[in-house]
């Protein structure tokens, strides 16, 4: 997975890039991240807990993020009953920040084009 | 630890919905999400309790539905992508658990099921279509009229003030009331009074129309809380007696008139030959009180007490309808109170007779009495779907039964009963909602009936349409048949003494209980009479109504009305010029046969009220008998067709200066001279006036009226009504400056409408006509209601009894369809075919007799709600149960019939073979 060019992550889905952000300052559980995505977003996008999980489970499966203590199975197979903490991967670090430079690229263009004063505004 | 209410209950049910995701996801995150719902949960309580539960709660269901949804997709993909499974697949029993998959099979089988049997399925779907259609559509004019709010702010505190003496309830005030009303009353933010206008408008370069419009208070707009488009209400100077006259236009009338013209407001137009400015125009949409108000001036602007003719208004002239805006503080008694007490004030300090105030709220005022009407159709419909979902529970029944055999090898092979009473279910819901969306076209086309028949006259009739609660209440009858027809026959042929059909080797006789299909079929036939007897009242009535006799020859007739004006007819003489000549003119035409004009109409309804003296008899007392003053052209009786039953027309000795004349009609000469010869009598008169009346030279200083004939009586306001006491006037002793022209064509009377248009603009072009009709439509329309709820009525029990009918004959097929092989053992045993006939005929008769039995009592006990509709008919007419009953055995002998037949004339050797 590693080896994919991690342009081809690009441009991110906003809630994806807005949990990679949240994990670059360290490693956090899923309702650590939910809540901060909220705070970061003022309230504007909840994450229920269906598109929460459903969410992590695919930023893992394309290596985004990771788990740093997986879930113990028991011997029979069925789940642990222990939470999941998420680390940022490198490569999910990378593919951030060319989102971020990706965006600052764009910001720019519509600075340019004076979207971002006043009087362009709405 | 701190307890949070409710948080046990709602992570229960959270594990309990959480059977939708697919097994691997619930397992590697179920518990981590019903921890962090548990979280989020005392998070939400700590805000601000349940409200905040309540939005979590929501939020969550819609996400998990979302999220299950889209997981079964991924992991559908994932296994089709994995493990190609073998091409057949038997239909498996999914795991309890896999709710979304099982939902998913039980589908695909029976969708397979019903294309077995494209028949039964399009049966089913037609009958609930047809049964959840009419109750969408009345359900639909019911929300629209009665349920929905009225289209302005805070509509329930608005309310109409009525009043309520000995005569019985009244609803307009002197326009002094109304003002002492608003200059003291503390309980209304605003109270307005407004009242009916119509004339001739003419915009600068236009051409003349006459509209109707509203002349009200300055205060109706803020009142109502409605913003105009453009410009303005009205201000208070021109609430003003002498104040500037404004005109308000309707959004229609802007558009239609005017071009949308967007710099209309400082317009000058005229209205009855008065120079209004054009000071706003109203919001699309807005209408008060009904859409035929085009326009609105001021009640002061508008001169109405001078256009009366009322030289003196007086408190007793009452002819505005007063409104009010309750303040948020007050209350409905304490308003009607201070109201009351203002009156009373009133009445002591100018001696009028006492009355009772009585606020109304406005949405109950223009509803009226529609209703009741809306509500007894909404139940009568309501038995069509109950009728609709007994038929299809009857034809599932007959289908259950052929599949017995099926549903037990299903059993046997493990399908749990729980199981194949959801599969059942989910076949029922797949047909009710099929037919709901089919319902939805019926209601259209139901809807769109009722829009040519008339619809109108229904208030609030621009309002009806078809919106999302309307959608819902189909989607909830839908569910509610669904369940209906379809709990039954689950339940039945899912039933555990299933193995007794696969020991019953090939056949598949027994089964499914016909007890039940009979039991049924009575309260169908029942259900059915109940509705065909309510209808058969209605016809009734209706036919006696419409057959009252008329007095005149209506057919041919054409009508319209015309209003010259005082300021450039201001002679007796011109007005008279004016409608001789046009009469002359229109004579000349080939297709007219006579044509005369007269101040009222047959079925119009309006007519000057005189209370008059009889020579020889005493002056009666105030309020005594009035008799209704009709002034007409010549040739007015031939015209119309009155027979003159005594005496002579009026001809040219009956001049202005001539002494006055009258012909009277029967009722009147019943009234004053009973067994007496009437012609040639006098009568004058007498105290009370018709303000508008007592200027003309007729009646001034009361001279004594001689009459000259007796003409048969005429329906003025409508069928229902006794003929009242009337007296025609030759219009050359009462030049009237309006009036109606009636011409009797040699053919289709409306034809005649253009070249009257004509010849009328060629004499005076200023002059403008409105309501050109013909005699016929106008006395359709003043039956429309009636007609209306007799024609639904009709339609609706027709719907029943015909299903009813099918439910009969399908029971009656199915039994003889199974009993093949009985029958012919005994024909082969010697019994005559006419044996098996009445064998067959009488076992339908008795379940069709039952019924009808039953329907005739259950008709007797709600019948009674319709006798407040009935014209001369009681609501236990014993003819009209007796044809309505007979009818309904009629069609249901000739449904018993046919399969009765079919029955006799099996051949036993093909029969003993049989399956």
């Amino acid at each position: 997975m590693n080896s994919r060019n991690f342009r081809e992550y690009l441009p991110l889905k906003p809630t994806d890039f807005q949990v990679l952000l949240v994990l670059c300052e360290g490693p956090l559980h899923a309702y650590g991240i939910s809540k901060a995505v909220e705070e970061q977003l003022k309230g504007r996008v909840r994450l229920e807990i269906g598109s929460l999980y459903r969410m992590m489970g695919r930023l893992t499966t394309i290596g985004l993020v990771e788990e740093v203590n997986g879930p113990k199975r028991h011997p029979q197979g069925s789940p642990a009953q222990r939470r999941r903490t998420y680390r940022i991967t490198k490569l999910g670090r990378r593919v951030a920040r060319a989102e971020a430079y990706r965006l600052q690229e764009v910001l720019e263009v519509a600075h340019d084009k004076e979207l971002l004063t006043e009087s362009g505004g709405l | 630890m701190m307890r949070f209410r409710g948080l046990g209950l709602s992570l229960r049910l959270l594990r309990q919905l959480m059977r939708l995701y697919p097994r691997p996801f619930r397992q590697a995150y179920g518990w981590e999400m019903a921890r962090v719902f548990r979280l989020r949960y005392r998070r939400a309580m700590l805000q601000d309790g349940f409200p905040s539960v309540a939005r979590l709660w929501a939020r969550t269901l819609l996400d998990l539905v979302k999220t299950a949804w889209a997981e079964h997709r991924v992991s559908c993909l994932d296994a089709a992508n994995q493990d190609r499974q073998p091409v057949v697949r038997l239909p498996q029993e999914p795991r309890g658990d896999k709710l979304m998959t099982s939902i998913a099979a039980d589908l695909k089988i029976a969708v397979r099921g019903l294309l077995k049997r494209p028949g039964f399925a399009l049966g089913a779907v037609l009958t609930l279509a047809l049964g959840i259609g009419a109750n969408s559509a009345i359900f639909s004019l019911i929300h629209s009229i009665v349920l929905q709010p009225l289209p302005y702010p805070d509509p329930d505190r608005i309310l109409m003030v009525y009043r309520t003496s000995e005569q019985g309830r009244n609803e307009t005030f002197s326009f002094f009331d109304f003002e002492d009303w608003q200059r003291a009353s503390r309980s209304f933010s605003h109270l307005a009074a407004f009242h009916e206008t119509n004339g001739t408008l003419i915009a600068v370069g236009g051409s003349p129309v006459y509209l109707q419009g509203q002349a009200v208070s300055a205060s109706l707009f803020p009142l109502l809380g409605v913003q105009p488009l453009l410009g303005r209400g009205f201000s208070p100077e021109e609430d003003r007696e002498g104040g500037p006259r404004a005109l308000v236009l309707s959004h229609a009338l802007w558009k239609s008139r005017f071009g949308a013209d967007p710099r209309i407001v400082g317009q000058v137009v005229e209205y009855q030959e008065l120079q209004h400015t054009i000071v706003g125009v109203m919001p699309e949409g807005f209408y008060f009180p009904d859409p035929d108000a085009r326009f609105w001036v001021t009640l002061q602007g508008n001169d109405l007490l001078k256009r009366a003719g009322i030289q003196k208004p007086g408190r007793g002239l009452t002819f505005v309808l007063v409104m009010g805006r309750l303040r948020p503080e007050a209350g409905l008694a304490a308003a009607q109170a201070e109201l009351q007490s203002l009156n009373d004030a009133i009445e002591k300090e100018h001696s009028i007779r006492h009355r009772e105030i009585l606020l109304v709220p406005r949405l109950k005022a223009v509803v009226g009495d529609v209703s009741p009407l809306l509500w007894t159709l909404l139940a009568s419909v309501g038995l069509v779907l109950l009728i609709a979902c007994a038929n299809v529970a009857n034809l599932s029944l007959s289908r259950a039964a052929s599949r017995q055999k099926e549903m037990a090898l299903r059993n046997a092979l493990g399908a749990s009963r729980q199981r194949l009473v959801r599969q059942m279910l989910t076949e029922s819901a797949l047909l009710a909602a099929m037919g709901a969306v089919l319902a939805i076209a019926v209601a259209v086309g139901l809807l769109g009936w009722l829009a040519s028949a008339g619809g109108e006259l229904l208030p609030r009739y621009q309002e009806i349409s078809l919106d999302r609660t309307v959608l819902l209440f189909t989607a909830a009858a839908a569910v509610f048949s669904s369940l209906l027809f379809g709990l039954a026959p689950a339940l039945k042929s899912s039933h555990p003494r299933l193995q007794a059909a696969l020991q019953a080797g090939g056949r598949s006789s027994g089964g499914a209980s016909p007890r039940l299909q009979k039991s049924l079929v009575v309260c169908q036939v029942a259900l059915a009479l109940v509705l065909l007897s309510g209808a058969g009242l209605l016809v009734n009535s209706f036919i006696r109504l419409t057959s009252v006799p008329v007095g005149f020859r209506p057919d041919g007739l054409l009508t319209l009305w015309l209003s010259l004006s005082e300021e450039r007819y201001p002679q007796p003489d011109s007005v008279l010029g004016f409608y001789e000549h046009l009469v002359d003119r229109l004579q000349g035409l080939p297709e007219v046969e006579s044509a005369s004009y007269s101040y009222s109409l047959p079925f119009s309804g309006n007519i000057f009220r005189q209370t008059i003296q009889a020579e020889g008899m005493p002056a009666q007392s105030e309020g005594g008998q009035w008799a209704g003053t009709v002034i007409v052209g010549p040739n007015h009786f031939e015209t119309l067709g009155v027979p003159l039953l005594q005496g002579r027309d009026f001809d040219q000795r009956d001049r202005l200066e001539s002494p006055p004349v009258a012909i009277i009609n029967e009722a009147m000469a019943r009234r004053y001279w009973p067994d007496q010869e009437a012609l040639g009598k006098r009568f004058r008169r007498d105290g009370g006036v018709d303000g508008s009346l007592d200027t003309t030279r007729y009646f001034r200083g009361r001279p004594w009226i001689s009459v000259i004939g007796v003409a048969a009586d005429v329906s003025r306001t409508g069928f229902q009504d006794p003929p009242a006491p009337e007296f025609y006037v030759p219009h050359a002793q009462m030049p009237w400056p309006s009036a109606a022209l009636v011409i009797r064509s040699r053919s289709e009377p409306l034809l005649l409408a253009e070249p009257l248009r004509r010849i009328i603009a060629q004499q005076d072009s200023r002059v403008a006509l409105h309501g050109i009709d013909s005699m016929q439509q106008r006395m359709d329309r003043s039956v429309l209601p009636q007609r209306l709820r007799t024609q639904l009525w009709t339609l609706f029990a027709l719907l029943a009894s015909s299903l009813a009918v099918i439910g009969v004959y399908g029971v009656m097929a199915f039994g003889v369809s199974r009993r093949t092989q009985e029958i012919g053992v005994r024909m082969a045993l010697g019994a005559r075919q006419g044996r098996v006939l009445r064998l067959v005929l009488s076992q339908g008769m008795r379940l069709a007799a039952l019924g009808a039995l039953l329907g005739l009592l259950g008709a007797l006990a709600t019948n009674r709600a319709l006798s407040g509709l009935l014209y001369e008919v009681s609501a236990t007419d014993p003819l009209t149960y007796t044809l309505a009953a007979a009818l309904l055995l009629g069609v249901a002998a000739l449904a018993c019939y046919l399969p009765a037949r079919r029955a006799s004339r099996v051949d036993p050797l093909i029969a003993l073979r049989w399956e």
